[in-house]
C-alpha cells in the first residue's frame, strides 16, 4: 500500500512546433514520497512538471494520478484530477484583488462546493499550518515574496491534493526568504504529502528527498537516491551538471 | 454687458423654456442610461467571449469593434432613420438613437475591457485552472475582476462621451434637450435656450466627471501611488 505509486508519468513526450522538450520521460512517485528534479535549464523540468495537471498539453504519454489516467476523460474529469494535483508555481500567483483568506477559499468554495464558513475554517488551518494566519486579511500585495508562496501552498493544500507538484518554488525569492518556504515544504514532506520538486536548492534536496531525478535534453538521465545521485553520480552529463551548481 | 445677458440669459426667456429643457433632460437621462446599460453589458459579454479564442467569433468580434469605432454615430443614425423605412422597417428616434450608441459604446468597452484581460498576468489563469476552477471559473472569478479594474477609467471616460453624443438626437426629432433648446431658440429668437442647455449638459455630467475623478484618486491611493 505505502509503495503504491501515487503520481505515474508514462512515455510522456512534448513538442513545440519542431522542438522536442520532452523525449520520452517515464516517472513513478510513490505515495508519501519527495522526488526531486534537477537539470540544466532547457532540460524540460518545468515543462514536465507542469504536463502532470495539464497547464502543458502533453504531445503523447499518460500521466496517472491515483490509479486514474488524467489525459483520458472529459473536461470536467479533468478539472476534477487539477483539485487532486496541487501545484505552487515560481511566480506564487496570488489573486491580486482578494485578502489572502479569500485567495485560500476561492477555489474550495467554486471548484469543491464547500460552504463559505467550512472554507474559511479550512482556509485558516492552513494559513495556520504556514505560519500566516494572522495575514489572512492583508493583501498579498503587502506580503513578502517568502509570505506570498506560504499562502500558495496554503491555497493548494486546501483543496486536499494527493500530490503537490513545486515548480521552482524558491527562485524567485530573496535569499533570506527561502528558509521559512522550505521549511513548509519539509513539515509537509514529515506529515506525508506526496511531492514533486523541481528546484534548484540541492541541499534541501539532499535533506529531505527521497530520490533524485536528473533530466537533460528531455530525458531522464538518472535518478537514485540523494547519496547515489550527489555522492557518485554514474553518468557523465549528471557530474558535469553537478559540479557546475555544487561549488 | 446688458446685451449680452439679455442674449444669453434672458430671464422671460428661461422661465417660459425651462420645463420643456426640462423634460429634455429626463429624455436624456433615459436613453443615456440604456445606453450605458447595454452599452457596457454588450461589450463586456464579447470581451469574455474573445478570451475563449475562438477564431471565427474573434474575426467578428473584431471587425464589429473595428467598424463601430470607425463610423461617425451621426451618420448611422442619419441612415437608420432615413434609410430603414425605404425596406419597410420604420423605428422612432429615441430607438434609433438608442441602437446606434449602444453598438458604438459597445464596440469600445469591448476594446477596452479585452485590453484588461490583455494585461492579466498568464499565471492568473494558470493558477485558476491549476486549482479545479476550470476556464470559465478562472475567466469569471480570476480573470474579470480584475479586467474590470483596470477598464474602469478608460471606460468611464468612454461613457461620458458616448452619452453627450444623445445630442445628435435632436437631428432626428427625438425631443433631448439640444432639440428642446434649438426648437425654444428658433420660437424666441434668444440663444438664451442654449444657454439653458448647456447648463443642464454641465447638471447632468459634472457630477459624473467628478465622481470619475475621485474613484481613480483613491485607486491610486490603494496602490500606494
Amino acid at each position: 500500500m505505502t509503495n503504491r505509486p501515487m503520481l505515474e508519468i508514462v512515455s510522456l513526450q512534448k513538442r513545440f512546433g519542431d522542438t522536442v522538450v520532452l523525449r520520452d520521460i517515464n516517472l513513478k512517485v510513490a505515495q508519501g514520497d519527495l522526488v526531486f528534479i534537477i537539470g540544466p535549464s532547457g532540460s524540460g523540468k518545468s515543462t514536465m512538471l507542469r504536463c502532470c495537471n495539464r497547464l502543458e498539453e502533453p504531445s503523447g504519454g499518460d500521466i496517472i494520478v491515483d490509479g486514474r489516467n488524467i489525459m483520458s476523460g472529459t473536461s470536467r474529469d479533468l478539472d476534477r484530477m487539477r483539485l487532486k494535483v496541487g501545484m505552487v508555481f515560481q511566480g506564487f500567483h496570488l489573486y491580486p484583488h482578494m485578502s489572502v483568506v479569500k485567495n485560500v477559499m476561492l477555489a474550495q468554495c467554486k471548484a469543491l462546493g464547500r460552504s463559505a464558513e467550512e472554507a474559511r475554517a479550512r482556509a485558516m488551518d492552513m494559513l495556520d499550518r504556514v505560519g500566516l494566519a494572522h495575514k489572512a486579511s492583508a493583501m498579498p500585495a503587502e506580503l513578502s515574496g517568502g509570505q506570498q508562496q506560504r499562502v500558495a501552498i496554503a491555497r493548494a493544500l486546501a483543496l486536499d491534493p494527493l500530490v503537490m507538484l513545486f515548480d521552482e518554488p524558491t527562485s524567485a525569492l530573496d535569499p533570506e526568504l527561502v528558509g521559512s518556504v522550505l521549511s513548509v515544504m519539509k513539515d509537509l514532506k514529515a506529515k506525508g504529502m506526496t511531492m514533486l520538486v523541481v528546484s534548484h536548492e540541492m541541499g534541501f534536496a539532499r535533506e529531505t528527498a527521497d530520490r533524485v531525478v536528473f533530466m537533460d535534453g528531455g530525458l531522464v538521465v538518472e535518478e537514485g537516491s540523494p547519496e547515489e545521485i550527489f555522492g557518485a553520480p554514474k553518468a557523465d552529463r549528471t557530474r558535469a551538471f553537478l559540479s557546475r551548481v555544487t561549488r | 454687458m446688458a446685451n449680452f445677458l439679455t442674449t444669453f440669459f434672458n430671464p422671460d426667456v428661461m422661465a417660459r423654456y425651462l420645463p420643456d429643457v426640462l423634460s429634455g433632460m429626463l429624455v436624456a437621462v433615459w436613453i443615456g442610461l440604456a445606453v450605458v446599460v447595454a452599452g457596457v453589458l454588450t461589450g463586456l459579454a464579447l470581451a469574455c467571449l474573445r478570451t475563449y479564442r475562438i477564431w471565427i467569433c474573434n474575426i467578428l468580434i473584431v471587425c464589429f469593434a473595428d467598424i463601430f469605432r470607425a463610423l461617425p454615430p451621426l451618420v448611422l443614425i442619419l441612415l437608420l432613420y432615413f434609410g430603414l423605412p425605404g425596406v419597410g422597417v420604420r423605428l422612432s428616434g429615441p430607438m434609433v438613437l438608442f441602437i446606434v450608441l449602444s453598438l458604438t459604446l459597445a464596440a469600445f468597452a469591448e476594446e477596452i475591457f479585452w485590453a484588461g484581460f490583455l494585461s492579466v498576468d498568464r499565471g492568473q489563469w494558470e493558477a485558476g485552472i491549476s486549482t479545479g476552477l476550470g476556464f470559465g471559473g478562472t475567466l469569471l472569478y480570476v480573470a474579470l475582476p480584475q479586467a474590470v479594474r483596470l477598464a474602469i477609467p478608460p471606460l468611464v471616460n468612454r461613457v461620458l462621451a458616448i452619452t453627450k453624443m444623445t445630442a445628435l438626437g435632436s437631428v432626428i426629432g427625438v425631443s433631448e434637450i439640444l432639440s428642446a433648446a434649438t426648437t425654444a431658440q428658433s420660437f424666441s429668437g434668444s440663444a438664451t435656450p442654449l444657454s439653458l442647455a448647456a447648463i443642464a449638459y454641465l447638471v447632468l455630467f459634472m457630477p459624473l466627471v467628478f465622481a470619475a475623478r475621485l474613484f481613480e484618486r483613491r485607486r491610486d491611493q490603494n496602490q500606494g501611488r
